[in-house]
């Protein structure tokens, strides 16, 4: 190996270098995304083309069994303010949790992520519990040959909400609040919820979502496309929101059965500005589906398209391809909802505030 | 030991396909000595003509200078270093007989003794007064030397390569305020000598205001603390610094001072502070384009104080699509290239008016009061109309004056490049 500061020859496993001292057991420095050079400095500038390197903060991925989720700065903000979380389930069940937070005002980076976070931990322990090693207490999730698993459908709701509301916790209490800093841009921290719990059932699908604000969440089948959340905005204005200002914190919950196969997308308004109505998002998914064949692939594919149309807000994706059919692979899947297409709209809706 | 610290005033948003990056930024020293701090080691030299002009208006401009140059000496504090020089067809001790003298009551007295017997001969040949000041100054390498030079004619005896071979050779030995009497002396050259030296030029019109300047010239050397301050500017690969201006308190380009420490980063000689002080610099850059969404570093700005690298401050770039960002207008950047399009009014307009091309004059003093008027800066518009009659300040509608008194001419002329911060607030 060389040494990266003087390139005198060094051993294989030296960890300092014999000539200048180097440590050479360092993490390598990643080279600059702009021009290559190795040289950067402490504060993420390229030391030779002065580009800015992107932050951690800036492009996320996570992955979760069959769970994808992209957040990504986009072009025109200088920072990332959508976050994500996913997780899975027992009984190839998922997770998904997209935050946006308002880019006007300051920690709601740290905001939104929290909230997305503690949204999915809490939805993972109180719908996660299926097999002995948890416990197994009570009604699972998986519950049995019941045809309806209205049980089921009843705990995920109320788990929905709570997850909600630990969500707001994490965002009202942010550190930007604790310390009580001026928020002289604009208010506390803040971000809009869209949570998701799918679970194949009866060999279909049924997805329940709980949200606050304009992050929506579909189910896409073939050429169409349901929105499943109606945006909480008037004249252009949130109505309701996650944040130390919210008027109203409490979420809409709506669930949705199909008996074909899609696949459940969540989404800031970073990307669903460029694909609205859902009909246009479902054809988009159309056209970037056969060279995307992967749902990481096909996320990536997403956000790549709203950068391509301008990037002109944070663009996050949350992507569950289910498995209706344990043992099937992707491409199975793929030539079943193409049969499937447009007789798909077997679901049923249901929305409204739950407890109420 | 003062804080000093860097603050950047720019807009970072360029549109797409821009290159050109501009930036205020503001340094500020605070914190310095008081009472009990050990005061610097400073040199204070005091140059003035002797030449035979001086003996004109009935003596009355030898009498000004000689009590001017004891008030200057009265205000030298205990410890430091000190000299006063003659300057004739050569140049001379006036005191001590040789090197420099330690003030106390003892040697100021002595000073100002020998200083009453000074005699008025000869000619003015500026290079060789400034050479023996740049000996005093070597004798105290380590001091921060500051002198003042007063001559009240032209550099009539000496070759002009004389005078900026010798203006060269003084360079970072000492910094040189440089005052004209009177009507007689010539702006540019005076100008050379304190842009060089780190400096400031004026004119005394009346013999009788030279003792309250010099006094408030030696105040300000008595309270430099930090000898030597260095703007250090790191830029990127492929970019090209247009130019670094110092734009307050006075404009002074300082583009051509830059002495490379290696291939992406100059320093800018900023000369001698006292503890608690501000100044303004422009800075342009033109950097390689960056694609939509990028961010680069135009400049990384740092201060070095006596050889000790201080915090950085950043200029930046970052190209967007939304023209609502790249189309605003910095209020500190538009603020001083308003003041320096000012400062080019005035130098133009008197041009222009000296070669008798009355309808240039005309339309660049006229933009003057104008932009002088905008920015507040009322100091300028009074000097502008001892030249001009002014009709309307607002839209610049003037007319030239007549008869108009040469010192008010040349007072307007070498204060064209004094500016006025940015209004707070």
């Amino acid at each position: 190996m060389e040494c990266p500061r003087c390139s005198e020859v060094a051993p294989v496993g030296a960890k300092w270098c014999e000539a200048c001292g180097a440590d050479l057991s360092a993490e390598p420095q990643l080279p600059c995304v702009s021009c290559g050079d190795r040289d950067i400095s402490y504060d993420g500038y390229c030391m030779s083309c002065g580009h800015k390197q992107p932050e951690e903060r800036d492009h996320m991925v996570f992955e979760a069994g069959a769970t994808v989720a992209i957040t990504d700065r986009g072009l025109r903000h200088r920072h990332n303010e959508d976050a994500a979380a996913v997780g899975q389930l027992p009984g190839g069940g998922a997770v998904l949790v997209v935050c946006d937070g308002v880019s006007s005002t300051p920690g709601s980076a740290e905001a939104s992520l929290a909230a997305a976070t503690a949204a999915r931990d809490l939805l993972i322990e109180r719908l996660g519990s299926s097999n002995g090693a948890s416990g197994g207490s009570g009604p699972t999730l998986s519950d049995g040959p019941s045809p309806t698993g209205t049980g089921a459908g009843d705990r995920i709701a109320e788990a929905l909400v709570a997850s909600a509301e630990v969500a707001q916790a994490m965002a009202a209490a942010s550190p930007e609040v604790v310390s009580n800093a001026p928020h002289s841009q604009g208010g506390p921290p803040s971000s809009t919820f869209v949570a998701a719990i799918g679970r194949p059932v009866d060999g279909g699908t049924e997805v329940s979502v709980a949200w606050l604000g304009d992050s929506r969440a579909y189910w896409i089948e073939g050429a169409d496309a349901v929105q499943l959340t109606a945006d909480h905005e008037l004249r252009g204005s949130l109505t309701r929101w996650l944040g130390a200002d919210s008027l109203d914190t409490h979420p809409d919950v709506a669930r949705h059965r199909s008996r074909g196969a899609g696949r459940l997308l969540l989404c800031s308004d970073g990307l669903w500005r460029y694909a609205d109505p859902p009909v246009e998002l479902a054809a988009l998914v159309g056209r970037l589906e056969s060279d995307h064949t992967t749902t990481r692939a096909l996320a990536d594919a997403l956000v790549a398209h709203a950068v391509s149309r301008g990037g002109h807000d944070n663009i996050t994706v949350a992507l569950w391809a289910p498995t209706t059919d344990a043992g099937s692979g992707q491409q199975q899947r793929t030539h079943q909802r193409r049969a499937d297409a447009g007789g798909g709209r077997a679901g049923v809706q249901e929305r409204g505030r739950v407890d109420e | 030991m003062s804080d000093f610290v860097a603050e950047v005033f720019q807009n970072e948003f360029l549109p797409v396909g821009a290159e050109t990056v501009d930036a205020i930024v503001t340094v500020r020293s605070s914190g310095g000595a008081t009472g009990a701090a050990p005061a610097a080691d400073v040199v204070q030299m005091i140059i003035i003509d002797t030449s035979g002009s001086m003996t004109e208006e009935g003596g009355r401009k030898m009498r000004a200078a000689r009590d001017a140059t004891q008030a200057a000496i009265d205000t030298i504090r205990d410890g430091a270093h000190f000299a006063v020089v003659g300057g004739n067809g050569g140049a001379y001790m006036i005191y001590p007989h040789e090197g420099l003298a330690v003030s106390d009551a003892r040697t100021r007295q002595e000073a100002k003794d020998r200083v009453d017997r000074v005699e008025a001969k000869g000619g003015t040949a500026i290079g060789t007064w400034l050479q023996a000041a740049a000996y005093l100054a070597g004798l105290r390498p380590e001091a921060i030397a500051h002198a003042i030079l007063l001559t009240d004619g032209k550099n009539q005896h000496e070759e002009s390569w004389v005078l900026d071979k010798s203006i060269a050779a003084c360079v970072g030995l000492f910094q040189c305020d440089a005052r004209g009497l009177g009507a007689d002396w010539e702006i540019e050259e005076l100008r050379k000598v304190a842009s060089a030296l780190l400096g400031t030029v004026d004119i005394i019109p009346r013999p009788e205001d030279m003792a309250a300047e010099f006094t408030k010239l030696t105040q300000a050397a008595m309270g430099r603390e930090v000898g030597s301050v260095e703007l250090r500017l790191w830029t990127p690969k492929g970019s090209e610094i247009e130019y670094v201006k110092q734009v307050a308190p006075t404009l002074e380009d300082l583009t051509g001072s830059a002495k490379p420490q290696n291939p992406l980063t100059n320093d800018y000689p900023l000369g001698a502070w006292s503890g608690e002080e501000e100044r303004d610099y422009h800075v342009r850059i033109n950097i390689p384009v960056g694609g939509v969404g990028d961010e680069r570093l135009a400049a990384r700005v740092m201060l070095v104080v006596d050889g000790v690298d201080q915090p950085a401050a950043l200029v930046r770039a970052v190209w967007t699509d939304d023209e609502r960002l790249s189309t605003r207008i910095n209020r500190e950047v538009a603020h001083y290239t308003g003041q320096a399009e000012l400062a080019d009014a005035i130098h133009d307009g008197l041009a222009a008016r000296d070669t008798g091309d009355q309808a240039t004059a005309t339309v660049k003093l006229g933009r003057a009061v104008q932009i002088a008027h905008e920015a507040g800066h009322e100091d300028t518009v009074r000097l502008l109309q001892k030249v001009v009659e002014v009709d309307d300040a607002a839209t610049g509608t003037v007319r030239l004056k007549r008869d108009v008194d040469r010192t008010d001419e040349m007072a307007l002329d070498v204060r064209s490049t004094r500016t006025v911060r940015v209004k707070k607030g």
